[in-house]
Formats: C-alpha cells, sequence, structure tokens
C-alpha cells in the first residue's frame, strides 16, 4: 500500500533532463510519485540437511521489486559528511558548478564530477548543499531498488546420543547448536538494510532516514534432555 | 426476588442518573473553551496577524529582497530560489485558517451584539493578511473561504482581490466610526480599543494597497488621514519570554541558529557606514541606524538591548513612517520635485529626532538626517553623481574594495571563483602565451596559473627571446560571462635589461579578434628603461561594454633576435570598471524619487514591504533599489501555491505558477 511521494527534476519528453545554464537539472515545485515502496512478491527457501548426529538448517529470505528512498544519504551529502563528498579530485577540464563559478582545469576541488545529460560538470559543495542534498528538497535520485535477498538463519547442530553419555546423569541426549542470524544482506542499497522502517512499526515504508540497522546474532545453546 | 428486582431497578437507575452528572462535561477541557466570545477572539486574531507579518513570510521576503542571507539548510535552498510547493503549507494556512477563518467568525459574533468597532478592527486585521497574501501569491481565494457551499473556493484575480480589501477597508472605517461598540479595550494589544488609532492605521493600510496597485492619486488622498505619529505605530510588543519575545530573536537564537544572517546583502552595503556603498553623505548619517539593525556587518542586530531585533523590541506591522513615506512617494510621482521633496523632508526631519531609534541607539551625534535641498538632485549634486564609474583597484582576487566619488553605483556581478567568494570583479591572473617554440620561461614560477590568485604588481625576468615576440595576458571577466563596462585603465610598466627592449600595451574586448594599442606611440611599442618607464593607460570616450576585457603587456628586442632581459614590472594597476548599465545621472525627479525608493528600502528592513517595492518598482530602471538575484539572473516575483492547497483545492491553478511569473499588478 502507499507510494514514495517527493519532489523530482524536471524532464524533456525524452526523459532527459531539462538543464539550466551550468548544465544542471532543475527542480519540480509540485509532489509526484517517486516509486512504490512494495515489494512485487517475497519468496523464502529453508534447508534441512541431516547426517548422522549433526544437523544443519538455512533460511534464505528474498524479497523483489519495490523502491526505497535513501534520505540518509540525502542527508550526509548536505552535510558534506558522506564518502562522496570526500572525495578530492583534479578538474581535467574546466567545470562549471552549481553556483555557476568555474573550476578551471587543473586546479583540486571537494566533491565530483557528474554529468546530466550536458556535458560533466562539478558536483562540488554548492550542488550538494544545493539541489543535490536533502535540503534542495529533490530526493528522487535517492530513490533506488529495494530488492534484497538475505541468510535469515543458520543452524548447525549436533546431538550426542545416550549411549555416549554416563548413566549417572539420566541424560537421554545432548544437543549443541550453532546459530546466527541476519548473516548475509545483498542489497543495492547498503549499508542500510532495506527492511528495516523508519517508523518502527509504523506504515512509513520505503524510506531511509537514519533507521537502526538490522540486528545481526549469534546463539550458542545446550539442550539437555533428560 | 421482587424486592431484589425494584432494588435493582432502583440501584441501575441511580447508577444511570450518576453517571449521567459525572459524564455531562466529561468532553468539555475547561483549559481548552470550544467556544469564545467576539472580543475575547481579537487577541488572537491579533497574535495570528504578528506571527504572519513578522515571521517565516517575513524572513523569506527579506532573503528575495537583498535584507537576508540564507545559510543552512532549508535557509541555504530559499536564498538559492530552490523552493517547492511545500514549503508554503504552514504559512498559508496561518493566513487563512488563522487570520480570516478566526476574522470572519469574530465580525459574525460581534455583529450579533452589534459591537460594530470591534466589527472594523477585524476588517482592518482581516484586510491586512489578506492583503499580504495578495502581495505574495497574486491571486488567492477570497469571496469563496470558509464557506460549505465552496469546497473549492476558486482563486480571484489579485486585482479584484486589491479592489475588495478597500471595500473591506471602507467599511472597517465605517464601523470604527460607528457610536455603538462594546469595550474591548483589554483584549485588544495593539490599540487598547482606540478607534481613532484603528482608523489611521485603516488609512495607512488603504494607502498601503493603492501604492501597490499604483494608484497613486489614491495612496496619496488615503495617506492624509492615516497614523499621525509613531506614537499611533501598530505594534507588536514583546516580552523576555520563551514564547514571547521578538520572532526574529526567537528564530535566530532560540530555534535556528546560524540559518541565517546578513552576510553581503545589498542593504548592509548600503546601511552600514564602511560599506561599499554606504548611502550616507554630507547631511545624513546612518551610523544608529546601522548599529540598531546590525550586530555586525553581516548579521543582524537580534543579541543587544534595544536592537532592532532583540527579543523585547517590538515588531512594526503599520507604521507613521510607512505613511510618511508613501506621502513622499506618491506625491513625487503625483505632484512632481517640489511636494516629493518637502515630504522627503518631513521624513527626515523625523529620523532627525531619533524616529524610530531605540533610546539605547539614538546616540547624538551618530545620526544625521539634515534636510536635502533641490541642488542635492541635480545633476552633480549629492544624490545625483554624474561619475558613475569607481576607481577600483584590482587586486590578489580583486578583492579590492570600490573607492571614490560614485562607489556606491557599482552592483558587482558574480565572480569566477573555485571557493565561496564575495561576488568580485577578478583577475583571471597572468600567464605567459604566445611562446610557440617551448622556451625555457614557459612556467616561469614568477606567473601565477589561471584563476588563482595573482597580483597585478608582478615581476618577470628571465624570458628569452626566440626572434618571438613575448607578451603576458590578463582578462577580466565575470563568471556569468554577463557584460560590464569599462573606462579608464592605467598601466605602469618597467623594463631594465641588455639590448633595445621594446614595449607595449593593448586590449582587446573579442578574444584578440580585433585589438587596440595602449600606448602612446601606438603598434611602434616603446623604447624601453628604468629611467624612462611605460604607462599605458585607456580613457574610452564611451564606456567599452564587454563580457570580457583582455590586456597584453607585449615585449620584444628590436634588434638581436636571441637575448632575455633582466626585468620587467608592472605596477599598480587600476581599472574603473561600472556593471552595466553604468549609472548614470538622471534627471532631478529620478534622482529625488530614488533617494524615497532607497529610503523605503532602509526604513521597512526586515519588513515584507521590502520585497514589495522591489517587484512593484523593477521595471523602474533608473530608480528602483538595484538589487541583483541571488543566483540565476532573474529575481524572484511571488511565493508558490502550497501544496496542501494543490492537493486539496481542485481550483488551484494547474499547473501553479513559477516563482518567477509576476502577479498580474506587476506584470
Amino acid at each position: 500500500m502507499g507510494a514514495l511521494w517527493g519532489i523530482g527534476f524536471q524532464k524533456d519528453d525524452k526523459g532527459g533532463y531539462i538543464l539550466d545554464a551550468n548544465g544542471f537539472p532543475i527542480s519540480e515545485v509540485e509532489q509526484k510519485v517517486l516509486g512504490d515502496p512494495n515489494p512485487d512478491w517475497r519468496s523464502g527457501l529453508g534447508l534441512n540437511v541431516e547426517y548422522k548426529n549433526f544437523k544443519l538448517y538455512a533460511l534464505f529470505e528474498h524479497s523483489q521489486g519495490g523502491d526505497i528512498v535513501d534520505a540518509t544519504e540525502a542527508v550526509l551529502l548536505d552535510y558534506g559528511v558522506s564518502k562522496a563528498t570526500g572525495n578530492e579530485i583534479t578538474a581535467p577540464a574546466n567545470l562549471k558548478t552549481a553556483s555557476g563559478a568555474t573550476i578551471m582545469a587543473g586546479t583540486k576541488f571537494r566533491g565530483n564530477i557528474g554529468n546530466f545529460g550536458g556535458g560533466d560538470v562539478a558536483l562540488d559543495q554548492s550542488w550538494y548543499t544545493g539541489l543535490g542534498g536533502f535540503f534542495g528538497n529533490v530526493l528522487e535520485p535517492f530513490v533506488t531498488s529495494a530488492t534484497w535477498t538475505r541468510l535469515r538463519e543458520v543452524t548447525i547442530s549436533y546431538r550426542i546420543g545416550k549411549k555416549y553419555l554416563p548413566k549417572f546423569t539420566g541424560l537421554s541426549s545432548v544437543n549443541f547448536e550453532l546459530s546466527g542470524r541476519n548473516l548475509w544482506l545483498n542489497s543495492k542499497l547498503k549499508p542500510i538494510d532495506p527492511d528495516s522502517n523508519v517508523e518502527g512499526s509504523g506504515s512509513g515504508r520505503g524510506i531511509v532516514y537514519f533507521n537502526n540497522p538490522g540486528t545481526r546474532s549469534y546463539l550458542f545453546t545446550i539442550k539437555l534432555n533428560f | 426476588m421482587k424486592k431484589h428486582i425494584l432494588f435493582s431497578i432502583f440501584f441501575i437507575s441511580l447508577l444511570f442518573s450518576s453517571c449521567k452528572k459525572w459524564v455531562d462535561d466529561l468532553n468539555t477541557d475547561p483549559n481548552n473553551p470550544q467556544d469564545a466570545n467576539a472580543a475575547t477572539m481579537l487577541t488572537g486574531l491579533q497574535l495570528a496577524d504578528a506571527v504572519i507579518h513578522e515571521g517565516e513570510l517575513a524572513r523569506r521576503a527579506g532573503m528575495w529582497c537583498g535584507y537576508f542571507t540564507g545559510q543552512l539548510f532549508q535557509y541555504n535552498s530559499y536564498q538559492l530560489y530552490n523552493v517547492i510547493a511545500n514549503d508554503y503549507n504552514e504559512t498559508w494556512s496561518l493566513l487563512f485558517a488563522a487570520a480570516v477563518k478566526n476574522s470572519r467568525l469574530l465580525r459574525q459574533k460581534a455583529l450579533e451584539v452589534n459591537n460594530r468597532r470591534l466589527v472594523g478592527v477585524a476588517q482592518v486585521l482581516e484586510a491586512h493578511s489578506l492583503g499580504t497574501a495578495a502581495d505574495l501569491w497574486g491571486d488567492i481565494p477570497y469571496n469563496q473561504v470558509f464557506n460549505e457551499n465552496y469546497p473549492n473556493p476558486a482563486f480571484e484575480p489579485q486585482l479584484k482581490i486589491y479592489d475588495s480589501i478597500q471595500v473591506l477597508l471602507d467599511s472597517a472605517i465605517n464601523n470604527l466610526n460607528s457610536a455603538s461598540f462594546i469595550n474591548f479595550a483589554n483584549q485588544d494589544i495593539f490599540y487598547q480599543g482606540d478607534a481613532n488609532k484603528w482608523k489611521q492605521a485603516a488609512y495607512t493600510l488603504k494607502a498601503r494597497y493603492y501604492l501597490h496597485t499604483k494608484k497613486y492619486d489614491l495612496a496619496l488622498a488615503a495617506a492624509q488621514n492615516g497614523i499621525s505619529s509613531a506614537a499611533n505605530n501598530m505594534m507588536m510588543t514583546h516580552i523576555d519570554n520563551a514564547n514571547g519575545s521578538n520572532l526574529y530573536s526567537q528564530f535566530l537564537v532560540d530555534e535556528r541558529a546560524g540559518f541565517m544572517n546578513a552576510a553581503g546583502t545589498y542593504a548592509v552595503s548600503i546601511i552600514n557606514p564602511g560599506g561599499a556603498k554606504y548611502r550616507g553623505n554630507t547631511k545624513t548619517n546612518e551610523t544608529a541606524r546601522f548599529r540598531y539593525l546590525y550586530r555586525s556587518s553581516s548579521d543582524i542586530n537580534y543579541n543587544n538591548v534595544g536592537g532592532a531585533f532583540y527579543k523585547t523590541t517590538a515588531y512594526p506591522l503599520i507604521t507613521y513612517a510607512e505613511n510618511l513615506l508613501i506621502l513622499a512617494e506618491a506625491d513625487t510621482r503625483m505632484n512632481g520635485f517640489n511636494a516629493g521633496l518637502t515630504r522627503l523632508n518631513t521624513y527626515r526631519s523625523w529620523l532627525a529626532t531619533g524616529g524610530h531609534l531605540s533610546t539605547q541607539y539614538a546616540i547624538a551625534g551618530t545620526y544625521r538626517y539634515d534636510p536635502y535641498v533641490a541642488a542635492d538632485f541635480a545633476t552633480g549634486g549629492m544624490e545625483n553623481s554624474n561619475n558613475p564609474f569607481v576607481t577600483y583597484p584590482l587586486t590578489a582576487n580583486g578583492n579590492g574594495t570600490a573607492t571614490g566619488p560614485g562607489a556606491g553605483n557599482i552592483t558587482p556581478v558574480a565572480v569566477t571563483s573555485t571557493g565561496y567568494a564575495t561576488p568580485v570583479y577578478r583577475s583571471l591572473g597572468m600567464k605567459l602565451i604566445g611562446n610557440p617554440n617551448g622556451d625555457s620561461t614557459t612556467t616561469n614560477p614568477n606567473w601565477a596559473a589561471e584563476g588563482t590568485a595573482t597580483t597585478v604588481n608582478t615581476t618577470f625576468s628571465g624570458i628569452t627571446f626566440n626572434n618571438t615576440i613575448r607578451y603576458v595576458q590578463f582578462d577580466i571577466n565575470t563568471s556569468t560571462g554577463s557584460a560590464f563596462a569599462m573606462q579608464n585603465v592605467s598601466l605602469p610598466i618597467t623594463i631594465t635589461g641588455a639590448g633595445s627592449l621594446y614595449a607595449a600595451v593593448a586590449y582587446s574586448t573579442d578574444n584578440w579578434t580585433t585589438f587596440t594599442y595602449m600606448t602612446q606611440n601606438g603598434n611602434q611599442g616603446e623604447l624601453m628603461s628604468s629611467a624612462a618607464p611605460l604607462s599605458a593607460s585607456l580613457s574610452a570616450p564611451v564606456p567599452l561594454i564587454a563580457n570580457k576585457f583582455s590586456v597584453r603587456v607585449i615585449i620584444w628586442r628590436k634588434f638581436a633576435s636571441v637575448g632575455n632581459f633582466a626585468s620587467a614590472n608592472i605596477g599598480s594597476t587600476v581599472f574603473t570598471l561600472s556593471p552595466v548599465p553604468p549609472v548614470a545621472s538622471v534627471t532631478a525627479d529620478q534622482a529625488l524619487l530614488r533617494e524615497i525608493l532607497e529610503e523605503r528600502y532602509v526604513s521597512f528592513f526586515g519588513q515584507i514591504e521590502g520585497f514589495n517595492d522591489m517587484r512593484r518598482t523593477q521595471g523602474e530602471t533608473e530608480v528602483r533599489v538595484p538589487i541583483v538575484p541571488n543566483t540565476g539572473n532573474q529575481l524572484p516575483q511571488r511565493f508558490l501555491y502550497p501544496q496542501s492547497e494543490i492537493d486539496r483545492n481542485t481550483s488551484t491553478p494547474n499547473p501553479i505558477p513559477s516563482l518567477f511569473t509576476r502577479t498580474p499588478v506587476n506584470q
């Protein structure tokens, strides 16, 4: 249910950005649908293997489709604390910045080189504190695929039968179990778990805004059966 | 059993009756009354009116008319005109829900008890708020709002809104004249129930909106009955309390420190006595006003007792000063120079008494507003300089200060810079070119790379002449590529060395497709020696208008094809630059109007009226306050219709007009 609703860049009929005089895209002013936070489908794959006294259980989960907006990254860019804003590069040619200034070829600057369809431009502070960051309002570029695959759980156990156990203990068996949860995650959105929800149990799906990461846990269990 | 049943019935009925008593007023919160009488509603309505004019709308308008600079986060976006419809939800709702809806309800309630004067008061407040809405948004819903028959209230043309507001104010004045009223002095935080002051405020408002619609004759007539003294100002008073203090102070101290200041604004450049375009002269000293408005040359005064935006300083809503300035502008436009000059001097004489300065800032000797005379506005007078060009020493980054007569006339355009520099003209540096033979001196360390800091006082040495003429070139341009005017350049050069070294200086405005020698002997060049430095200068009879001005110092050896020279030095080079169009002297009438508009701009510092004036007078290039866009080449013309209205009211124009679309009254 629901949709991701926000501000995009102005585009022409062919889907290309409409650019300003400096070669940067222009913000729209009215909100529109930017994406669909709902996955197309979800699936799970469980695996149970038993060999002698060993037992292995693994559960894979996959969520296909859906969009998520990475507002955390947008904020970090705006503050200049994202990894992307830490780059220092030398301009290979004269580059325009979002504020209209020119960075001369051979000059070092902090930021990146981008191209919105009108040639290379310098993505520097003026871009990231403007339309290229959170407070520039445009969240469209931060919408990415929410598809993920994860190893939800793995459990390995070993059972010691009655005949190996001293009689006086009265034990019928002892189980040793090692399990881990959320051991592996594959998604475009790193390092945040796209399955996390900014509003906790609320309905604000599809938004990453300084969410807590999913927890990873390891358990070691000893089961004594009498 | 029967007894039990009877008892039960009795008990149940007892229970019911008691319950009813207990729950009867359960849904009534004595702390949040659901209804109030007309007089009680007044205070809330006035509070809404003050928040509308002193709060977010005033700050945003101020960032778009050269009063303030948005620095951080959302305010950085506002500063750069990166706004979206969503940004206006709260202010729109404040205007319509808190002001207009409450006003209409109040009027209805006041009418029921025949409190005519209170009806008039509510009408003045409604006109004030709706007028501001029309100023900022153009067409707005008016007649159909808060009427259940119209779920999608129609947007009415801006000019019709202004007409309706005039009718509303006439009706307000009528009601304020009525003898029938119930005292509301205790609820009235603006005027303590003084109908006469309300009436004056209504007339000044009428004049304000006639001014906005450029009906200067009607503005002049209305202002005659407007606010007659500073004691009758409509002010929002403030107390030293988290929620009761001045809204600028609340915003900049309590809530959003650092979001906004006044760095690099046009306003500070003309008010600051140390500013590049200081408006003071022998008759005018703005020191006190500068200190009252600003805490430094880059921030407004919210932290000093008595400062314009200090927590306990009252905020002006409708004032005597505005009334006097409406009279000055309208009289000048309608009746010419003498009438306008008298009006302006009336205002200046009020300023000379301390005007709106607080006691802390009205320090004798720090302000001066002597009356102007006609000669001050004649060509060459102190308010009508006929020397539009300023001496502009070009230094490292072009960070020189404009000095000399007419320095105030320079409006710098954006700068070519890799950093975040202040907008000034800038030299692109000097480098050796014209060296096709790959001479050893190509990378002479004395010459800075293009785009980096360099001084025009440059020494270079050791150039070998491989049968080639050498030259250094420096370019002056603006980062936007916009044109500027160049009138004078002087450029002293000394060269010492063996042999017959010759030098000449030339300039080009078209990338050397064509060029002109600046030295006296033309393309013959001049024989150089340390005893006879070469001095090149250009004094264009008419200013050169160019996007790029390029100067070359050309050196060659006449009689030997190979060799070098000891050193060459380009002394302090002075360029005289001006933006385009150069500010030339204007007629006395225009000079007077220009001064009045500038006085309005300064007097309304921090009020929405500054943004209104900017848009109203933008076509009058000779007299308007020359505010330049914060970015790009267009001034913003309106606020955007809010997303909340787009989503709920199908009558909202689709698509909504852009930020740069003029409202009808300014088209």
